[in-house]
């Protein structure tokens, strides 16, 4: 049931992704460039995405522990210094390649070539800081051939 | 500027209400990177679940295409650029263990721990755009 959950809210917010423009690497450009034609999508959809899930949470009343068991991800996983540099690097990639991930899977479904070599960087990235912070020895990466 | 705005506000509402249902059924955080990090066997949830979700948001477009909705391939930066900015924003995320749609949830949580990481994310963004104006490889608009 959680999977069929997952599986819908994907959907949903691929479509979210799609209809608002998120998914273009365009989106975050236009945004940074208001000295041409300043496009202010980015920003509107992020905070509108913001609003109305606090919306709901709050008239929810933030359910915890989450209604179908399990239990409630922390949203903040690293603390101190951690977060400010991997902010600073996600920012910065972000803005050279013009995809996050959410984005570049979305883009994947549009068949982007791009996306795909944007999905198997990341996810090179990750096993680079994992060698690096010796997190464990991460699984084989199955997800270097979607795409 | 004017005609994206409707667009922008409804699909910002959709992706509002999927980060909400995520959150109150199941406890996990819409982040595309720690979706990833998951099937990497990170701390951030069930890979299974972290599968289906990626599943959805791949079939999303293509059932829109289906439907006729839409019709390009977004416009992409060069591939080298794609590949060096994926590999930043993966250790970025991996170290931090921040992302945009985290921040995003978070923010909606009202937690404020994901603040500092947010604002990294733009000083990130801006050192971005200095870079690419500064090398003149932008242009994929």
């Amino acid at each position: 049931m959680i999977r069929l959950v997952a599986l819908a809210c994907g959907f949903f917010c691929g479509i979210g992704l799609t209809v608002s423009g998120l998914y273009r690497p365009a989106a975050l450009q236009n945004f940074l460039n208001p000295a041409d034609i300043w496009d202010p999508t980015l920003g509107l959809a992020l905070i509108a995405a913001v609003i109305v899930a606090a919306i709901v949470l709050a008239l929810t009343r933030r359910h915890s522990p989450p209604l179908l068991g399990g239990k409630m991800e922390p949203v903040a996983v690293e603390s101190g210094w951690k977060p400010m540099i991997g902010g600073v690097l996600f920012g910065l990639g972000w803005g050279l390649a013009g995809y996050f991930p959410l984005a570049a899977f979305v883009s994947l479904g549009h068949f982007a070539p791009g996306a795909a070599v944007f999905l198997a960087s990341v996810l090179g990235g990750m096993i680079v800081c994992d060698v690096f912070a010796k997190r464990g020895q991460p699984r084989h990466g199955g997800g270097r051939s979607r795409g | 500027m004017f005609e994206t705005l409707g667009p922008a506000l409804l699909g910002g509402a959709v992706i509002g209400v999927t980060l909400a249902v995520l959150a109150l059924l199941t406890g996990r955080v819409v982040s595309g990177s720690r979706m990833i990090g998951s099937l990497l066997g990170g701390p951030e949830g069930p890979a299974a679940s972290s599968m289906a979700f990626i599943a959805g948001l791949f079939i999303a477009p293509i059932v829109l295409i289906a439907f006729g909705y839409l019709k390009q391939v977004p416009a992409e930066a060069g591939l080298p650029l794609i590949a060096v900015g994926g590999v930043l924003v993966g250790i970025g995320a991996r170290l931090g263990g921040s992302s945009l749609f985290g921040g995003i949830g978070g923010l909606a949580r009202g937690s404020r721990q994901v603040l500092p990481g947010m604002f990294a994310m733009l000083l990130g963004v801006a050192l971005a755009s200095v870079l690419v104006f500064a090398l003149g490889a932008g242009g994929f608009t």
